[in-house]
This record gives C-alpha cells, structure tokens and sequence, in this order.
C-alpha cells in the first residue's frame, strides 16, 4: 500500500499535496479502523470475556505505528486526525486516491464519484481482516411476551431477505444473510455492479469488533491514545502504554 | 409569662412566609435539594446489573485525583474561561459604544450584533463546523485563495480550543452587548456634558466617566459570562465530542460522558459536585470583591 500510495500522491508546484495517496479517517471513532490495522498484524484487542485489553502489545503498537508513518515518514496520507465526514467528498473530489471507509458509504460514493472507481479487500499485512461492524437487535428479558413476540415480529421483518437485500442496495451496507444474496433483486444488482461481494468475501478474514465491559469508556481510553499518536502528541508506544492502563483501571473490577 | 406576639404582628409574618413559599419551594426543589443529594450520591458506587450501590466514603474524589482526563477537562476549562470571558466583555462594550453613537443604520449594526445570541447553539455550532471544515470550509476557501494548503482546524490539538472560544465570544458578545446598550442609555448626559465643559478627551470620558458607571453591569456581565464558560456542552457535542485525545474536552461535557455515556452516575456526581464548587467559589469571589469596587448609583 505504501509503493502505491507513493505513486498516487501529487504535489503541485509549490509542494502541496493536491492528492493524496491513501487516506483512512480517524475523528470520532477512530478504534474502528485501527483494528484492520492490528487484525492484519495478527493481534487482537481484546480477549472473549471482555475483561482485558492488550493495547500495549508490541504488535498493537507496530500497526499503530505503521498507521502514523503513512503520514509522518511516507507522507502518503494526511497529517493528524482525519475526518469521517468529508472522506467520500475528498475521494470523490480526487483529494484522496485510496480511501478506507464504511461499505455504508459505497451507493453515496457510487452516485457522485464521476469516475471509474474499485473496491478492494483491506491490504494484507501477516494475514487480510477486518472487524465487523453494525448494530445489534435486542429484547429484554423483562419485557411482556406480547411486547416481545411484536419486537421479534419486527426483527423478522427488518431481516428477511428481500428487506436485507433492498438496504444493502440503497446504502452499499453488507447484506445481513445468505438468503438475502440469493434474491433476484441483489443478484441482479452484483451482476451490474460487482463492488458489494468484496466486503462480503471479506468477512471471513474478519473479526469481532472491539467490545468489552464498559465498552463506551474502554473504546474512549482506546480512542483518545490513538488520536494523541496520530496528532503527534505521543509515540505510539508511550499513548498505547497510557490507554493500556487505563484500560487495566476501568476493567479491573471485572475480573 | 410566655411572650406573646399580637395577633396581627403573627398574622403579618404568616402572611410574609406564605408570599416567600413559591419561591422557596422552587429553589429548594431545584438548586438546594439537588446539589445536597449530588453530593449524597457521589459517596455511593455506581450501581451494576449485578451489583447495588455501596457506600464507598470519599472513594470517587481520589479516583479523579488519578484521573487524567479529568486534569486535561480541568485546565482545558481554566484556558476556555480565560480566552472567552475577558474578549467577550471587552468585545461586547466596544460593540455598545458604537451603536450608542449616532450613527446611520445603526439599528441594523444592532440587529447585526445581536443575531448570533437569537440562533439556536446547535444551528450555530453547525455553521461553524463547517467554516472550520478542512479542505471545504469557509477558512480554507479563503486560505486556498492565497495558496495555503488546508488545514484541520478541529482535528489539531494545537487550535482546537481557540476554534471553540472564537465562536463563544462570537456568541455571547452580542448578547452581553444588549446590557451594555441598555446602561449607556441610561446614563444622564449631563455627566458627559461637564466632563467635556472641563476639557476631557474622548478617551478620559471613557475612562473616568462612562466606565465606572458601567461596573454594575460588568459586574452582572461577568458573572453571565463565568457561568457560560462552565456550562458549555452543545457545541462540544456537535463539533469536536472532546477530541482529539480530549483537546477540547470540558468539565460539562465530561460530566455528560461519564453520567450519560458511560452510565457512571456515581463519578459523574463527583464531578458535579467539583464543578458546583469551583463556581460556588468563583461566584463568592466576584460578590465579596467586585461588589465592594462597585458603584450604583
């Protein structure tokens, strides 16, 4: 990715970046993205249970590092935390000429990049990945039964093929089953626009997203080391160390 | 003998308490009673799914002691206060003086200054964040006309902070301006009449005359514009939810994370009650201090 990202960088008379090579966007939540990151360097976040965190691993701290230098030493990406909003506009835009985002993000990129565009697995590091990502249904087990049975009734409707398959076309997200890449409507969408079957052929090199006790407060720990590496205010070994114990801190009681 | 009160005397301070009650009961119900049982509740665990809340004691307040993002909220805050209140008040007498002067269109230079103060915080914030867009923002079109490349005005720790402050003082100047305007009106003009008749320049007027007449709205100002500096969390939530790594995170916006995010009632009342006492202190020191250098007419 660095080789080509070289290629695809450019830089007007003055030596401003006008494109740059590869982009992957870090405000907000940027824990997200960095676990394709440490998947494909072979290390996990977190253990099953969710009681511990090995944000302080050698390998953890390598991806991250890997991740700064593509600005900081191949000046391949830009400097600092990077929006999510305006990505798709940067590469639609041609500011950016390799992108990671959100498969949510393929029919917007789709209707307004006004070129030929691909879509690729992750680069592979010691292995391909990716975590997962999405939201989740719930019922209560304090619920009534007749609350439940409507709320299951209404996951059942949200998640039946067709429906999967509809949503997976108006926003690019992956289609939530099998079944529902079998329906016609889907099959005849990936004939005419074969981008949507990477991410799905991706999932088997993919992991579980971070999630642990505490998760919102862990994720934060997470977020605000990655930002502080990104932006320069630590090395990414020293802003590892510092969500790690963090992290040790909030989960403690856990275990 | 027992001391009696007479019977109309009696009647007259049933009668006072029974005016007072409205009020009271209001401030009780909610400013007494919710900071006392704030502070009942920061001496409590959180409670869990599987574990009810404790009596921990003073357990809350050393854990924030180790807390470091707490620290970062604090003296991010002490800057946020330091780089609003001052600009805004000053900002806010200038923009008075002007439109007290006769001057033409002034009513749409008043309507002008004040428009900020009538948006809702979170149109606000949103305009902003996209004037401080990287690449597309209304500050980097203009950089990109002198060739500057873009920058990430909200993403950089380094500038975070003053972004969020500009658009306070851009705020809250033309609100605290309506006082000011308010007062200069108020002001008899012979005061200015005999200051002139003794020779004063433009700016000893100001200096001798107007400005000490104006303390008492300062005064007020003031403590407006302390209680803004502390209670600030829409724009937060819009613009930059307190990153990057807590550049611009405040004590408010902390206390929402941790009470409402990460569902810790137990820290998040620790952190109100620290909140509640730096602006109980500041709010005696401007009462006992600025009151005393006061002057009403």
């Amino acid at each position: 990715m660095v080789e080509f990202g070289k290629k695809l960088t450019k830089r007007d008379a003055a030596g401003n970046v006008t494109t740059w090579g590869v982009q992957v966007p870090s405000s907000g939540f940027p824990y997200w993205l960095f676990q394709c990151f440490t998947t494909e360097n072979g290390v996990e976040l977190m253990n099953t249970a969710g009681t511990e965190t090995y944000f302080d691993k050698p390998a953890v701290v390598d991806a991250l590092q890997y991740w700064v230098d593509l600005s900081r030493k191949h000046a391949i990406h830009p400097p600092g935390v990077v929006e999510w909003g305006t990505t798709p506009k940067d590469f639609f835009e041609r500011k950016a000429a390799i992108i990671w985002t959100t498969t949510g993000n393929l029919t917007n990129i789709r209707a307004n990049a006004k070129f030929d565009f691909g879509v690729a697995m992750l680069p592979a590091g010691k292995q391909p990945g990716s975590p997962t990502g999405g939201g989740n249904f719930y019922l209560f087990d304090k619920n009534t039964p007749e609350q439940n049975a409507a709320a299951l009734k209404f996951v059942k409707w949200m998640t039946e093929p067709k429906r999967a398959a509809e949503w997976a076309i108006a926003t690019g997200y992956v289609a939530v089953s099998p079944a529902a890449w079998d329906t016609p409507e889907m099959k005849k969408y990936v004939a005419d626009f074969p981008a949507p079957i990477v991410a799905r052929d991706q999932l088997k090199y993919a992991v579980a997203e971070l999630s642990t006790h505490e998760n919102q407060r862990v994720t934060k720990a997470l977020n605000d080391g990655l930002q502080a590496a990104l932006t320069g205010a630590k090395t990414p070994e020293a802003a590892m160390k510092d969500s790690q114990r963090e992290a040790e801190r909030i989960l403690r009681s856990y275990r | 003998m027992s001391k009696q009160l007479n019977p109309s005397r009696r009647m007259n301070i049933t009668y006072g308490w029974l005016l007072l009650l409205p009020s009271a009961v209001l401030l009780v119900a909610f400013t007494h009673y919710p900071a006392l049982a704030t502070f009942w509740h920061s001496a409590f665990s959180t409670p869990k799914g599987i574990r009810p809340a404790r009596f921990i004691g003073f357990d809350q307040y050393r854990a924030m002691a180790d807390d470091p993002v707490f620290w970062t909220a604090l003296v991010n805050n002490l800057w946020y206060a330091a780089g609003t209140i001052v600009p805004a008040i000053a900002l806010a007498m200038l923009m008075a003086l002007w439109v007290n002067g006769k001057l033409a269109g002034r009513g749409f230079l008043r309507l002008a200054f004040f428009t900020p103060t009538v948006l809702p915080m979170i149109a606000v914030a949103n305009i902003w964040l996209f004037f401080y867009t990287p690449g597309y923002g209304l500050l980097d079109q203009i950089r990109g006309l002198f060739g500057l490349s873009a920058y990430n005005w909200l993403g950089s720790p380094d500038t975070v902070l003053w972004c969020l402050m500009f658009v306070s003082v851009w705020k809250d100047a033309g609100f605290f301006m309506i006082f000011y305007l308010a007062a200069l009106q108020q002001m008899p003009p012979e005061l200015r009449e005999a200051a002139e008749l003794e020779g004063a320049n433009r700016w000893q007027i100001f200096r001798r005359v107007t400005f000490p007449l104006l303390m008492p709205t300062t005064l007020f100002v003031f403590v407006n514009a302390v209680v803004n500096a502390f209670r600030l969390v829409d724009h937060i939530v819009v613009m930059t939810r307190g990153g990057p790594d807590n550049a611009s995170n405040l004590l408010l916006y902390y206390i929402y994370e941790t009470g409402f995010k990460f569902w810790d009632s137990g820290y998040a009342a620790a952190l109100t009650v620290v909140l509640l006492l730096i602006l109980a202190l500041v709010a005696l020191l401007q009462f006992t201090v600025l009151e005393r250098r006061t002057h009403y007419q």
